[in-house]
């Protein structure tokens, strides 16, 4: 069930309706989740069932082999499901069980499962009082295909809450609506327009440097809007039902360095690396030596979770090599942000080449007409025309100034904003432009992005 | 409660309002080329062919490419006609389906209008109205032909007609589009069972025009109604996109059975007699009106590959069998297809030409320019008489055209149209 879609705004409107006026809200909540899931077939609702049985026994197993039997039954499943092709260099046989698409969100829950294990085991977490709880945490519908990746000290009191018969009151129905009407927006006017265009660019070699940057930088906001979209509608839509998640980017085109990147893209998933593998891996302990190595380790991990291919894994260890790199300038010879930003922006784009490159040697053919060293024209106006080029270079400056805009938006004084505004009119306003937006006539439906993982 | 339904209301009709001046903003701007808008309804349901353009219509059509659609205040996908047609100029009614009416390239790129420059580089005042509508068929084109050709005072006829049209429900399903079938004599009538249709048979009604007005002008109604139809929208390959590999249907002997049948063996006998019937037809309404005319015949090229060589002897009888049937009522004919492969130059001309990498869609620019060039040719070859002898309706007339007095007996004008800048 994708989010840009009608049976999606009808189950959100459903639930919420059901939630603010019916008894029994957690297991309402509970419901929605799996009529959710449902729609992802049955093969893959009887293994998520499974996955999240099998988690909870796991939960009352002994501690010392708790970690272990989690990793198993989590990563062992990941691992056979998404990675046994890629590592073992095979085939799985056709019309085999295994041989099917991946399970609808299986990296997000699978992440989420072990936190909560870690998190349990440290103490930061108490296990849920009850399956249905846990399986509620588990499979919260707004959150469990695409993130953001949630804490269980983060959720599960919320969830506990729903089950104890709270009925959290929604001081600011606006801030939900006007979220996933973003997310709409995000999702459908900028990134599933700006696919076909990409998939052009990318479906043959660049004919001129400018044409290898400007398919990069499209992508790159065409993931962003795909991604943070998703997000934004998630994160609403849990308002609505009286959940809080926390946001998952924050404007990362404006970072200045790679660090500020991983603190403002899919900001969960950088916290998760952080406080369940680089931190525990040694972190910046240990010298520059082996910080490095861990952080490369760290970040190869986190190209590869999101795909089995050779281009994720050598785009997570690319950034492993920059964010090490810059570490190596010394505080006082660093740049300005307002200087840095523009190279860090042209390195930022570079890398997403390897994500959207059908493979390795297309990602270097690329890397290398972006570098200017491949022999290419600077630009190539045959086609297009220098009125053409014009527009495009337009295009990228103002998908540019759109996410500075998106800045401004969630900053902390439009709350006050949304306040004044709050109201059946604006209620109304946001419902109907959702709705308009998931109504809009469209060719292929592009799917999220991030469903791959 | 009521000031609450009336606050929701109100909320809703701001957010239908502010959506559709957005979608308005994106269609007057350059956002179109990237961003979403609504497909636009160009059509108005027609008592004599079906449907018609509406007058005054525009749009972005989105199918296979993004391209500013308009239709003229006669009716037609073209530049502004003055239909009082000036002295001297030579016009051209160009009638066919959706590859000459050319919806996925901007007007200025589609092959009619290329030619028309081509030809007017070359001196001539010759002006190419372009008819042509989606799935247009024979007798549908006939059928535009007696409603507009009146009204633009033509002086020849080029008639871009399918092969396999003539092998299809085209001429005998009257159900949607005008046909032949059968009275109960047996004979054949034009058939007009699609004039009981709903939206033909309510044409006039206040209510459905009114329902089409809304639809036709409002963003967000288009929305609603595109809801229950397929939308043209699709994406594409990037033109020029190589075909990535496979033979080509039209290598496959099997593939021209059904046509072989038909125009070589003249079965079905009832499909056959359709398409005599059409061609008496066309030609007696050429005639009538003492219009020279020129069918196109587009027929499916086969590709050069030596597998192929069997499909190309076959396209060759169909084609031969399809020109000689205009050819005995005094029609000249051109084979469109064969002239643009051999300027093309490959084995397989297809994924130059059409949208799509694999050669399926309509003609990208490329195969509009290439097509210009055909048609320019076709139409100078007749002007200077070399297809006089086949167009008995041509013979004594002499067209006035001041630049070819001036290359008789010097250069070949075919020659020289060749030659472009």
């Amino acid at each position: 069930m994708l989010f840009n879609s009608v049976p999606f705004l009808a189950l959100v409107t459903a639930t919420f309706g059901a939630v603010r006026l019916m008894p029994g809200i957690g297991w309402l909540v509970l419901l929605a989740s799996a009529i959710f899931y449902g729609f992802a077939g049955p093969r893959d609702s009887l293994l998520f069932l499974a996955v999240i049985a099998a988690n909870w026994a796991v939960s009352f197993a002994p501690p010392r082999a708790r970690l272990w039997l989690a990793a198993l039954v989590n990563i062992g499943v990941l691992a056979f499901l998404k990675y046994r092709d890629f590592l073992t260099g095979g085939e799985a046989t056709a019309g085999s069980f295994v041989d099917v698409a991946l399970p609808l969100g299986i990296s997000f829950y699978t992440f989420q499962m072990m936190a909560y294990h870690v998190d349990l085991a440290r103490g930061v977490t108490r296990r849920a009082s009850g399956l249905p709880q846990f399986a509620t945490f588990v499979a919260f519908f707004p959150q469990l295909i695409a993130g953001p990746i949630v804490r269980a000290h983060q959720l599960l009191p919320q969830v506990e809450r729903l089950f104890a018969g709270y009925r959290r009151r929604l001081r600011l129905l606006t801030f939900g609506l006007g979220l996933i009407c973003l997310g709409l927006i995000k999702k459908i006017v900028f990134a599933d327009s700006l696919a076909p265009i990409v998939d052009d660019l990318f479906a043959m070699p660049p004919d001129s440097v400018f044409d290898a940057w400007l398919a990069a930088w499209l992508f790159g906001f065409q993931i962003y809007f795909d991604f943070s979209g998703y997000s934004d509608i998630g994160v609403g839509a849990a308002y609505l039902l009286g959940i809080r998640l926390p946001f998952n980017f924050a404007t990362p085109y404006l970072s200045a360095g790679p660090r500020e990147f991983w603190q403002r893209w899919h900001i969960t998933l950088s916290e998760w690396i952080r406080d369940y593998l680089y931190i525990p891996l040694g972190g910046s302990r240990g010298g520059a030596l082996r910080s490095t190595a861990v952080l490369l380790a760290v970040m190869a991990l986190a190209g590869l979770w999101h795909g089995a291919n050779l281009t994720f894994l050598v785009w997570g260890a690319a950034w492993g090599a920059y964010i090490a790199m810059t570490r190596l300038v010394p505080d006082r010879m660093r740049l300005p942000g307002w200087i840095s930003w523009f190279p860090h922006m042209l390195v930022v784009m570079a890398l997403w080449v390897f994500f959207r490159a059908p493979g390795i040697e297309a990602a270097l053919n690329h890397l290398g007409a972006m570098s200017g060293l491949s022999g290419l024209p600077l630009f190539q106006t045959v086609e297009v025309g220098s009125a053409g080029l014009g527009l495009a270079a337009s295009g990228c400056a103002a998908l540019m100034l759109l996410h500075a805009g998106e800045y401004f938006l969630r900053r902390t004084e439009m709350i006050a904003v949304l306040r004044r505004v709050n109201g059946p009119v604006a209620w109304s306003f946001l419902a109907t432009v959702s709705v308009l937006l998931v109504l809009l006539p469209h060719g292929e439906s592009n799917p999220f992005i991030y469903f791959r993982f | 409660m009521a000031g609450m339904a009336g606050r929701l209301l109100l909320g809703a009709v701001l957010g239908v309002l502010a959506f559709e001046a957005g979608l308005r903003l994106i269609q007057a701007t350059p956002l179109w080329r990237a961003l979403p808008v609504v497909p636009p309804i160009l059509g108005l349901p027609d008592r004599e062919t079906g449907f018609v353009f509406r007058p005054g219509a525009s749009g972005i059509w989105m199918s296979e490419n993004r391209a500013p659609v308009s239709i003229n205040a006669m009716g037609l996908r073209d530049s502004e006609i003055d239909p009082h047609k000036p002295a001297g100029v030579f016009r051209v009614l160009l009638t066919g389906d959706s590859y000459i009416e050319a919806l996925q390239v901007d007007q200025r790129h589609s092959m009619e209008a290329l030619s028309e420059e081509r030809l007017a580089g070359l001196g001539h005042r010759i002006e190419i109205a372009n008819l042509a509508m989606s799935g247009h068929g024979p007798l549908r084109q006939l059928a535009r032909l007696r409603q507009m050709a009146p009204r633009l005072d033509g002086d020849l006829v080029v008639s871009f007609l399918r092969v396999s049209d003539f092998a299809t429900s085209e001429l005998s399903d009257d159900s949607k589009f005008p046909a032949y079938v059968e009275d109960s004599s047996g004979a054949l009538v034009e058939g007009h069972a699609f004039q009981n249709r709903f939206m033909v048979r309510n044409a006039d009604n206040p209510l459905v025009r009114l329902s089409l007005w809304v639809i036709t002008n409002s963003e967000v109604a288009r929305i609603l109604y595109w809801l229950h139809r397929e939308p043209p929208i699709g994406g594409t390959a990037r033109s020029g996109q190589e075909a990535s590999g496979g033979n080509s249907p039209a290598c496959d002997p099997d593939y021209w059975r059904t046509l072989d049948e038909l125009w070589r063996h003249h079965r079905p006998e009832g499909q056959w007699r359709r398409a005599a019937r059409f061609a008496k037809d066309y030609s007696d309404w050429l005639a009538a009106g003492k219009l020279p005319a020129i069918v196109v015949l587009r027929l499916a090229p086969v590709p050069s590959a030596p597998g192929c060589t069997g499909a190309r002897l076959e396209r060759t009888r169909i084609m031969g069998e399809a020109r000689q049937l205009f050819a005995d009522r005094g029609v000249a004919t051109a084979d469109i297809e064969e002239m643009v492969e051999r300027e093309v130059g490959k084995a397989d001309p297809r994924p130059v030409l059409h949208f799509g990498g694999e050669g399926r869609g309509h003609y990208n620019h490329t195969g509009h320019a290439y097509f210009a060039r055909a048609l320019t040719t076709i139409i100078l070859r007749h002007l200077t008489g070399q297809d006089a002898q086949k167009s008995a309706h041509f013979r004594g007339k002499t067209p006035v055209l001041p630049a070819l007095s001036e290359v008789r007996g010097k250069a070949h004008p075919v020659d020289r149209a060749a030659g472009w800048r």
